[in-house]
């Protein structure tokens, strides 16, 4: 059963047409990366799936079920949990705070408070300070925990790398394939490309809002990358 | 798994959910709740009794809209509303005969939090200063119905109100004596405060705090909004209605006035003296905006001044309002 599927689907912000017959599909214990420039339209794809911009043409499927009309937290409630660009951490609410609300969606799983403590230790001991009061690997990292706490069936991280210093970075992708050897399915969103080489399978690669190439990381050329990820 | 370098963590900072986790607040709080039942027995002084009685029913109200600016981040113009359906249900139903005490009693609260619960599941999706324009609205038309429909409670002469002798077993005599009412208020106010404080730390209090912080965020992560923001106006029309259950007991009186934006406006003002980050804010506002009311009052008849000098005062300088400034006096932290 897959997870996440798009078939054929055209999105949009408000007149302005983002994504063009997009198609891709993730299943159970896959790990799959999206890539492509700036203002190719990545963001979009999560941002269709979470109901922001309005699904035109095609289908969306979540967990194997045609999704009907998309309100925010379809998703979540399907199994799909997103560590959003910027993090967007509720920085009124204490760390510890901020993960007990992740378990919003009741959904059976491995992953408890003390769990994601142990996963990132930083942040038992840093439980009763201000979501924003943390540095920026911490605030991802409690993103990440805060996702993890709604025992997602897909984790989707969207920029995950963004503003991070290199042995931050290093560290989240040990993260990241410590989840994917668990058998959490992952979603990863980057240019980073290290990052993505060493936690995804496979890419999609989105150029002007459509996928213009598809394959396995092992496959994928730097001339490709130079082609449709360098600036 | 090995987690980051030490050298990334950075200084702790404080928690951003007020300073009141420590036993002492506790303790504190604890000794002003019974110090106020023994209060009526030290102060003899009948008007003054009257006067703080009053004050706490407008603590009730305060407490109300305030809870609704600390938990949804919405400013209420119109609470006077269900302060006014709470005091007009309860004396038309009794004076009337149409149920007896007890059940009108029930209804004078029930109803006004149904209809809160009900209207905000449409008004509470409205944001800023559009939500405040329609709950003014929406008190300014039950108002007029008031005044208008001279069947319902005499128009704006106002409805004299005839209780039974009893209320579940209780005289009813106890309602209306400054003493004993005294006692009555402080003990709703302090179990309204209590229930406040327990629910703002729960999960549902956590959940509409993050609401009002970031609502996009809290849907993402898989919460459905909307039921959150109109729970919390009901719950606030529940303390304004059992205000104006307690005012309707207390004065024997219904009018027009119940309902006036001018009762919504001076509960706002409360709220604000007092601050709203700490539940007990604008309750501490309502005691300080009756005594001031009372004394400016004596003293000329401009009082509505000296309030609104204050009120521009706290503003500009005190903006996390006397709570707020108390909380950080004895927590140590900056002013």
């Amino acid at each position: 059963m897959s997870l996440l599927a798009f078939r054929d689907v055209d999105s949009f912000y408000g007149r302005a047409q983002v994504l063009r017959g997009v198609s891709f599909e993730i299943g159970a214990g896959e790990r799959v990366a999206i890539l492509g420039r700036n203002g190719v339209g990545k963001t979009t794809v999560v941002n269709t799936f979470l109901g922001i911009a309005s699904l035109g043409k095609g289908e969306i499927t979540l967990a194997g079920k045609p999704s009907g009309r998309i309100r925010n937290y379809t998703a979540a409630r399907a199994g799909i949990s997103v560590v959003p660009q910027g993090r967007r951490i509720i920085g009124a609410l204490s760390v510890k705070e901020n993960l007990v609300l992740g378990s919003a969606v009741d959904r059976k799983g491995s992953w408890t408070l003390e769990r994601v403590f142990n996963l990132f230790p930083i942040l038992r001991e840093r439980q009763d300070t201000s979501g924003t009061a943390l540095s920026g690997g911490q605030q991802q990292m409690l993103a990440i925990g805060r996702a993890l706490m709604a025992n997602p069936a897909l984790l989707v991280l969207d920029e995950p790398s963004e503003g991070l210093a290199p042995v931050i970075i290093d560290e989240l992708a040990d993260v990241f394939v410590r989840l994917a050897g668990e058998g959490t399915s992952l979603l990863l969103i980057e240019q980073h490309i290290s990052l993505v080489r060493r936690v995804a399978q496979t890419y999609h690669m989105l150029s002007k809002g459509a996928v213009v190439e598809s394959g396995t990381l092992a496959e994928l050329t730097d001339e490709q990358l130079k082609r449709h990820v360098a600036v | 798994m090995t987690s980051l370098p030490e050298k990334l963590i950075g200084a702790a900072a404080p928690r951003p959910l007020d300073a009141q986790r420590s036993k002492l607040p506790l303790l504190l709080a604890l000794v002003v709740a019974v110090g106020g039942c023994v209060f009526p027995f030290v102060v003899t002084s009948t008007l003054t009794l009257s006067l703080l009685t009053q004050a706490l029913i407008g603590a009730m109200l305060a407490t109300g809209v305030g809870f609704l600016v600390r938990q949804n981040g919405m400013v209420s113009f119109g609470h006077a509303l269900f302060y006014g359906l709470g005091g007009y249900i309860l004396g038309v139903l009794v004076s009337r005969g149409i149920v007896p005490i007890e059940l009108a009693l029930i209804l004078a609260i029930v109803v006004p939090t149904v209809l809160a619960f009900v209207l905000g599941l449409v008004i509470t999706r409205i944001p800023g200063v559009a939500f405040g324009m329609l709950t003014l609205a929406c008190a300014q038309a039950f108002y007029e119905l008031a005044l208008k429909v001279r069947g319902l409670a005499n128009g704006d002469d106002g409805l004299a109100v005839t209780f039974p002798a009893r209320i579940f077993g209780v005289p009813v005599s106890l309602l209306q004596d400054p003493h004993s009412m005294f006692v009555i208020c402080w003990v709703v106010l302090m179990i309204a405060l209590g229930s406040l404080w327990l629910l703002m730390r729960s999960h549902y209090g956590l959940l509409t705090f993050a609401i009002k912080a970031n609502e996009e965020r809290a849907r993402f992560i898989g919460y459905e909004t909307l039921v959150p923001r109109a729970a919390i106006y009901a719950i606030s029309a529940l303390l304004a209605a059992t205000a104006g259950v307690l005012a309707t007991f207390y004065n024997a009186f219904i009018s027009p006035d119940m309902l006036h934006w001018t009762l919504s406006g001076s509960a706002l003002i409360m709220a604000i003296i007092g601050g709203t980050k700490a539940v007990w804010g604008p309750a501490l506002g309502a005691v300080v905006f009756f005594f001031i009311k009372e004394i400016a009052g004596d003293a000329t008849e401009h009082w509505p001044a000296v309030i609104g000098g204050i009120l521009i005062v706290v503003t500009v300088f005190v903006p996390i309002g006397l709570s707020g400034l108390l909380v950080r006096v004895f927590s140590g932290r900056r002013a």
